[in-house]
């Protein structure tokens, strides 16, 4: 099956054509059925594609055709298929299928129910081609296709003027990852003569450790990382990303996009141990995200911001992983939170639409019993997510975090502060949303269709097992992805594990218990608080204390960067406009007049003549190039 | 070989301020018709260095004769297309200032 | 010399019996039947075209002022394919009423700027080249004046004229120069004899700014915006891309032969006025909202990007270039069809005109989208091949900073691309253009664009064959 992997990207391809070319003819819910059943096929062929790689432990790559060929460049349009492509192939199109078969529900009626699923399916198109290229610039094109996909969606809603505003927002903010991405590829390809993967991570052996062009090199990548997936200092256009329609937050958002910088980097693993210097950074990062992300989503009080930032902040959790080493811990939690965190942002979808598009969470309250699928299968997620054992979120944070504690026990402590927060969040969240509250006048609210109600509950049985995957072998487990993906990763690990301390079973026990146990009293205060107390977060006018007022306004990062990047640019465009071309080059005019004044001329004669000024322009500019070449 | 005592500068200093003079003057005529003269001072003090530098410098080939007839003839039909356009401009604008020929800018 | 020698400059020769023809034709066919002229230019020029990829031996006539090597064939060739969409495209504009009597006038110019545009390629001395730059130009400033009923078009004339005869007078004396001091006027001979003196450094500047008008470089580019505005959107699109293209072959040639010995010269006078024209065309193409002003800015800044690949002043750098032009070609002839499609169908020009286009129009946005996709440089169209090619061919002379700044460049360009984008795909419109109902030969120009814009980023041994006929240089 495995030569017939083009099938995979081919398929929604095609599903996105055959929408846009009969983007007036289809009606009702037939571009979501078909662009539905286009990601299940995909889906499938990925599934057994997926058993073919598992059972045989090998790897492939799938030559497509000859792309670029000239003296010394050859780029080939081929397909890499290892463990860790088909594993993203699984989560793409499974999740991306569930979340498809929802969103015919959820976008029933809207005016944009065709473009919406020709955008969704071209999206996964391209993301399908950045986990399956077989160099860096297929995947490159990839990460752009996705970029852009990302754009159209967000500003899917485009009768809002926020909503462009967020859609440019995004745009700009990873066009600036994304030339750092760019300036590494250039770089990987000036030192390394080729763009493929293998070819590059084989010849990577002959760089030493530290070999500080491979650290520019892996920081450069980073950056691209550090604009996909919602970092420190690039992280504010995920919040607002939530313009787009629910289900986009959750695939794109949530499960599949942001995290292709973890894949981008996982994938080169090979590359980045080869630099301790990046890795500590990439934990800085990673750590620091994912610590003021979690407080920022304490403070929120719109129920699609509280997840945005809930991602941001997982996300922070991987990098650190991947910053540690833990790449099988890094790919493990982007897995379980493709699932729980898609669960929860369909379940927020099925929250709003049950509330005809209310997010505030003020608003909500004594839901539990209105809409009981959405809750259940809300509360499985916040458990998930919170890490209380056994369900899925447990297995994959604890991974992360024992890789922290042998690579640092300051991060180990951070970490778990984090994950502490995030289970208040959750469970803040959670409590606000579906408690009744006696102050409040009961709520309309309806449950979902069958068709969203099931992707849901589909996810929510995925959150509770994922977890299986990675039981570890203290528990008698066996590590089922460890092993899995330990042909991809166990030459880097092996490097890094040279300088870390080996844990007892004892420790690695405690370390997991500890937070546990914290964890369940974090909901018990959570529940104190917003349940017994019923307290609510303040109106939005409010006078706050300065502590949380700081995290509502999301660390003032918003105002930071337009006081230091968007306003100056603002200003100059201004500038030009105002001065540079109406004064600037009108008093140009004016001065020039004045010299036709001093050879005993009138100024009339150039001001604002127009041709006559280009010809001036064009001899004076002549002159300035000539007194340049002939006199500096 | 004539030398009639002009030295060779003296031909280079003209055809320079006469290009100057051209310069000058289509950047700040507004007449569209003084405009197409002072392209023809240009032209012309082109012309004189070619036909000198030939004459003095390089007396055995022709080459700068014959460049300088060539562009007499394209200087004509420079003008004529010129010309052409100013009558239009004419027509529609009523005047030839090129001060007035401005309805696209910015 | 024998007759049978003229067959070197077969390309010239049919193309002017291509114009008398046409001429002919126009003079022997009744006044209401005068359309029939459209239909039988562009079969003849098809013909042309195609003839032109048969074989043909290099060779010098006139004692080296003509010369004809592969790689001028080829940029003939591309010249030439141009010249047909721009023609395919001109049809539905050329049917209009008023333009009945002046549609052979429209070809014949055409045909005789291409023929200047032919010799100047393939010239090797200077009074070919002036000879050529001058039959290449002259007629244009005719064509931008064309519907002598518009008020705008005959602004765009003069302008047009005025600023090509004060750059080409300049562009004179500076030959003037190189004639006074190298005692010649042939390519080679004033290559084996020119140096570093100030005379030659003013020479070669005044030669310089002369080219750098043709090309439209910063700050030698203020005609262009409004030239592209008034004049016959067709025109427009000839003016942007061939008679650009051309003078970008013959820049690059004269370049790399005749001032090969002063290449530390040009080289950071190029680096310098390649930032100047990609920053200032694309800061000024940002707040444009004439479509044609617009493409105006945005080819401007393309130019800026070009001379990265001729600053390198070797085989990679002609190669890229001449590969980026041909795309250029096929974008820009892309964005100005559809521009064109709907200015002939509905006067409209304007940005704001195409809020809402896709609904109506989604084949003629999808076209637009892929041809600003390829301007932009966004993989996987031709675009970004061509960009690609010539930030190698700069960071192949250690310009990293220069690429970088370029880089930027092209994510600026990118943006603006975008805004036309949006209009056409997000923002809506109560009153969008209303379906355009576009007949065969705009149908067929475009398809040629879009194809080009394919085939060409998939197609290697494109590059491959350019890069072998340059090492004639």
């Amino acid at each position: 099956m495995i030569e017939y992997i083009w099938l995979v990207p081919l398929l929604p391809l095609i599903g996105f054509l055959l929408i846009a070319f009969n983007f007036k003819r289809f009606q009702g819910s037939v571009s979501g059925i078909i662009a539905s059943s286009a990601i299940f096929v995909s889906f499938i062929i990925s599934l057994i594609v997926f058993i073919e790689i598992y059972s045989s432990k090998q790897t492939a790559t799938v030559q497509l055709f000859h792309w670029i060929k000239f003296n010394k460049i050859d780029i080939s349009f081929s397909f890499l298929i290892d463990q860790l492509s088909t594993l993203m192939l699984m989560i793409i199109t499974g999740v991306g299928f569930l979340i498809h078969v929802y969103s015919i529900g959820y976008m029933k009626g809207d005016s944009g129910f065709n473009r919406f699923f020709s955008y969704m399916n071209l999206f996964v198109f391209f993301m399908l081609l950045l986990v399956l290229g077989s160099n860096y610039l297929i995947m490159f094109i990839g990460w752009e296709g996705v970029g852009l996909c990302s754009y159209l969606l967000i500003g899917f809603w485009f009768k809002k003027h926020e909503n462009n505003n967020a859609a440019k927002k995004a745009f700009i903010m990873n066009r600036i990852g994304d030339l750092g991405f760019l300036l590494g590829i250039f770089m990987l390809y000036y030192y390394f003569g080729t763009l493929n993967f293998n070819g590059i991570f084989f010849q990577a052996h002959m760089f030493t450790i530290g070999n500080p062009t491979i650290t520019i090199i892996t920081l450069l990548l980073f950056v691209g990382a550090i604009g996909k997936s919602a970092q420190i200092p690039l992280f504010t256009w995920l919040p607002d990303a939530m313009a787009g329609p629910t289900p986009v937050s959750a695939l794109i958002h949530a499960a599949t996009m942001v995290t292709a910088g973890i894949y981008m980097i996982a994938r080169s693993n090979v590359l980045f141990v080869l630099s301790p210097i990046t890795l500590l950074i990439i934990a800085i990062v990673g750590i620091t995200t994912a610590l003021l992300a979690g407080g920022i989503a304490i403070f929120q009080t719109d129920i699609k911001k509280v997840l945005a930032y809930s991602t941001v902040s997982q996300l922070g959790f991987m990098f650190l992983a991947l910053g540690v080493g833990a790449f099988t811990g890094a790919m493990f939690h982007l897995t379980t939170h493709a699932f729980f965190k898609a669960l929860l942002f369909l379940a927020a979808g099925s929250v709003i639409h049950a509330l005809n598009g209310e997010q505030d969470i003020r608003k909500m309250g004594g839901l539990k019993n209105k809409i009981p699928i959405t809750f259940f299968t809300f509360l499985i997620g916040t458990i998930a997510i919170s890490g209380i054992p056994p369900f899925s979120g447990f297995f994959s944070k604890d991974m992360i975090l024992i890789g922290a504690f042998e690579a640092n026990s300051i991060f180990w402590i951070i970490a778990v502060i984090v994950s502490l927060m995030t289970t208040f969040y959750m469970f803040r969240l959670l409590y606000i949303v579906f408690w009744k509250r006696s102050n409040k006048e009961d709520l309309h609210a309806h449950e979902s269709p069958k068709n969203m109600t099931i992707p849901l509950m589909i996810l929510a049985v995925l959150s509770v097992l994922a977890g299986a995957f990675g039981i570890p072998l203290v528990f008698g487990g066996n590590d089922i992805i460890g092993n899995f993906l330990s042909p991809i990763f166990t030459e880097s690990t092996n490097i890094i594990k040279i300088n870390a301390h080996e844990i007892s079973h004892n420790t690695e026990l405690l370390l997991m218990f500890i937070p546990v146990i914290f964890v369940f009293v974090v909901v018990y205060l959570a529940y104190y608080v917003y349940v017994k107390q019923k307290k609510l977060p303040e109106a939005d006018n409010q006078k706050r204390p300065f502590f949380s007022n700081i995290f509502f306004k999301k660390l003032y990062f918003d105002e930071i960067y337009n006081a230091l990047f968007v306003k100056p640019a603002l200003w100059l465009s201004d500038f030009l406009h105002n001065i540079i071309e109406l004064k600037v080059i009108d008093r140009m005019v004016n001065q020039a007049g004045n010299l036709v004044v001093w050879t005993g001329k009138t100024i009339r004669y150039i001001q604002t003549g127009n041709v006559g000024f280009y010809l001036f322009a064009m001899v004076i500019s002549i002159i300035l190039i000539l007194i340049f070449k002939l006199f500096i | 070989m004539i030398n009639s005592g002009i030295p060779l500068q003296y031909f280079l200093v003209l055809a320079a301020i006469m290009f100057f003079v051209g310069v000058y003057g289509f950047i700040t005529r507004k007449n569209l018709i003084t405009i197409l003269m002072s392209i023809e001072l240009i032209l012309n003090s082109v012309n004189i260095n070619f036909v000198a530098f030939n004459k003095y410098l390089y007396p055995d080939k022709l080459q700068g004769h014959f460049f300088t007839l060539f562009v007499i003839a394209v200087a004509a039909c420079e003008a004529a297309v010129a010309i052409a356009i100013i009558i239009n401009i004419f027509r529609r604008f009523n005047n030839i200032d090129v001060e007035n020929v401005d309805e696209m800018k910015y | 010399m024998r007759l049978e020698n003229f067959l070197i400059m077969r390309q010239e020769l049919l193309l002017t019996l291509v114009a008398l023809i046409v001429l002919i034709a126009d003079l022997a066919i009744k006044d209401d039947k005068k359309r029939i002229v459209i239909p039988i230019s562009i079969v003849l020029f098809f013909l042309v075209t195609v003839a032109g990829f048969i074989p043909a031996s290099e060779g010098i006539l006139f004692g080296g002022m003509y010369k004809s090597t592969a790689l001028t064939i080829l940029m003939k060739n591309i010249l030439n394919v141009g010249v047909l969409i721009v023609f395919i495209q001109s049809v539905t504009w050329l049917k209009r009423d008023d333009l009945q009597n002046k549609i052979s006038e429209y070809f014949i110019l055409i045909v005789s700027t291409l023929i200047g545009m032919n010799f100047m390629i393939s010239s090797g001395d200077f009074l070919m080249f002036y000879l050529g730059l001058e039959t290449a130009t002259i007629p244009i400033a005719a064509l931008a004046a064309y519907e002598k009923f518009k008020a705008k078009s005959a602004e765009a004339g003069i302008k047009l004229i005025l600023s090509s005869a004060l750059s080409s007078g300049i562009l004179l004396y500076g030959l003037s120069m190189i004639y006074g001091t190298t005692g010649s006027i042939y390519f080679a001979d004033v290559a084996a004899s020119f140096g570093n003196t100030p005379l030659h450094v003013l020479a070669f500047i005044f030669f310089f700014a002369g080219m750098a008008f043709k090309i439209s470089l910063v700050p030698f580019h203020l005609w262009t915006a409004d030239v592209y505005e008034g004049a016959p959107i067709n025109v427009t699109s000839y003016l942007s891309v061939i008679s650009k293209g051309a003078a970008v072959f013959i820049f690059t040639i004269i370049l790399y032969t005749v001032f090969s010995q002063i290449a530390y010269l040009w080289r950071e006078l190029l680096v310098i006025i390649s930032l100047l024209t990609m920053t200032v065309g694309n800061l000024f193409a940002i707040r444009q909202q004439n479509l044609k002003r617009f493409l105006a800015f945005s080819s401007i800044a393309q130019a800026g990007f070009i001379l990265l690949g001729i600053l390198d002043g070797s085989v990679l750098g002609m190669t890229s270039t001449v590969y980026f032009v041909m795309i250029y070609i096929f974008s820009n002839l892309g964005a100005f069809g559809v521009v064109a499609a709907v200015s002939n169908m509905t006067n409209k020009e304007n940005m704001d005109d195409y809020n809402g286009f896709y609904r109506t129009n989604p084949k003629l946005s999808l076209v637009m989208m892929l041809s600003l996709f390829s301007l932009a440089g966004i993989p996987p169209v031709a675009g970004f091949f061509g960009k690609f090619f010539l930030f190698t061919a700069a960071a192949h002379q250690g310009y990293y900073m220069l690429v970088l700044v370029a880089v930027l460049n092209a994510t600026i360009s990118l943006y603006y691309y975008l805004l036309l984008i949006k209009a056409m795909f997000i923002n809506t419109s109560d009153n969008p253009i209303a379906r355009i109902n576009s007949d065969f030969s705009t149908k067929l120009g475009l398809i040629i664009c879009v194809v080009g814009i394919f085939v060409i980023g998939f197609a290697s041994p494109l590059y491959e064959l350019i890069r072998s006929l340059s090492f004639g240089f």
